[in-house]
């Protein structure tokens, strides 16, 4: 079997670019987002052949993605080693107080706001919010990316969104944590 | 349509998962219930700002270069091997640099001290006194091989009877922490050896651990 670099680009070049913008929400920097797309590369290339007869090859790449993103959290996790700033990074998360929903849209849709408590909730919600809210896919989209039956990821993103407004709505002491659903 | 029915029926209607006689009710009790209309705004305010928020556009440089590893790792027998190319990774391992830190304070080794001795810890008889080594990588490198040796009487907490303990670990670029509970059993000293392994490049460092029969002694 033979691979080629220029037809492996040519397969590629319609996605890529949304494919990095996704990897770099889902991690939130680019030194991550630049890792998980590096692997991503290294994972599809082999599979050139199988690409070419795909019909929504972009939905695949970001079944794939979001599969390898899941994978590095939890070797992350599974993993002693930890990044000495990882503990730095969450301290000034999220700010203000405790807010009704008027104050919130008024004051506290801002960018670094929502992305902070994006970065709070667990990875599978965060990439259900990011996918959907985000990048606007359809629940029947996000089905096909997730490999997930449609009510599943109903109930999921359902449950993501909820953990989001109560981020969004509580004091910063109270969100050094994620949910575990 | 009830308030509590359409609350409950918000992200439905927004994600147009609705039948439209259901969506034009909703459509409708919102026009004159404030507190109904107050709750779908601050939704769809919400995912407003979602669908707004920025993200980073790709490097075509980064592109490029992630193009050639993909092409490259395929020829190779491991895609890991792009992390340690030839040349590189006596650089890297060089440039290793391994501090201990307790209660606060650090203290840093090398692989062979010019003095000849290591950093000490003391500690008393069923002490828990977390190590931390920190790490200083130029890179980030996966499937690093960790490999801790404790001197007889001293083990890592949640791991008893274990006088080596290993694990295959990624290190990021900066500085990387690992976080070791070290108990002591018995009176006694000896060394707290670490190694780190890459391919077939190795790099041992070692901290002294005292303890004591007797009350906590600080550095």
């Amino acid at each position: 079997m033979s691979f080629h670099k220029k037809s492996f680009e040519a397969l590629l070049q319609p996605h890529i670019r949304h494919i990095y913008q996704v990897a770099y929400r889902f991690c939130g920097n680019t030194h991550d987002s630049e890792d998980l797309i590096q692997d991503l590369l290294v994972k599809l290339y082999p599979q050139q052949e199988e690409m070419q007869s795909i019909e929504y090859l972009r939905a695949w790449i970001l079944r794939v993605l979001y599969h390898l993103y899941l994978d590095t959290k939890r070797r992350e996790q599974r993993s002693p080693m930890a990044r000495l700033d990882d503990d730095e990074s969450k301290l000034d998360s999220v700010v203000d107080t405790s807010l009704s929903p008027e104050a919130l849209v008024e004051n506290d849709f801002t960018q670094q706001r929502l992305t902070d408590a994006l970065t709070m909730l667990n990875d599978k919600h965060r990439v259900l919010v990011i996918l959907s809210d985000v990048e606007g896919y359809s629940l029947k989209e996000l089905a096909t990316i997730l490999d997930t039956p449609i009510g599943t990821v109903k109930s999921r993103l359902s449950r993501a969104r909820s953990q989001l407004r109560i981020l969004l709505s509580t004091e910063p002491s109270q969100q050094n944590y994620r949910s575990n659903n | 349509m009830k308030c509590n029915q359409v609350k409950l029926n918000v992200e439905n209607y927004l994600d147009g998962e609705m039948p439209i006689l259901q969506l034009n009710a909703v459509s409708g009790h919102v026009k004159t219930c404030e507190s109904c209309r107050s709750v779908l705004t601050s939704e769809e305010m919400l995912r407003q700002a979602l669908r707004c928020l920025p993200a980073a556009d790709v490097n075509p440089r980064f592109i490029k270069k992630a193009m050639n590893t993909a092409s490259k790792s395929q020829a190779s027998e491991s895609w890991i091997h792009r992390y340690f190319m030839p040349g590189v990774t006596s650089a890297v391992t060089a440039s290793l640099a391994i501090w201990f830190l307790t209660s606060g304070t650090v203290m840093q080794t090398t692989a062979v001290p010019e003095d000849g001795s290591f950093p000490l810890i003391s500690m008393a008889i069923h002490e828990t006194r977390t190590v931390q080594m920190v790490f200083n990588s130029p890179d980030d490198f996966k499937a690093v091989s960790f490999k801790l040796s404790l001197p007889e009487g001293f083990e890592v907490a949640g791991y008893p009877g274990n006088k080596e303990l290993d694990w295959k670990v990624d290190i990021k670029k900066g500085s990387n922490v690992l976080s070791l509970p070290i108990i002591a059993l018995i009176a006694g000293k000896g060394e707290l050896v670490a190694h780190i392994a890459h391919i077939d490049k190795t790099k041992s460092f070692r901290l002294r651990v005292n303890s004591e029969n007797m009350k906590v002694l600080t550095l």
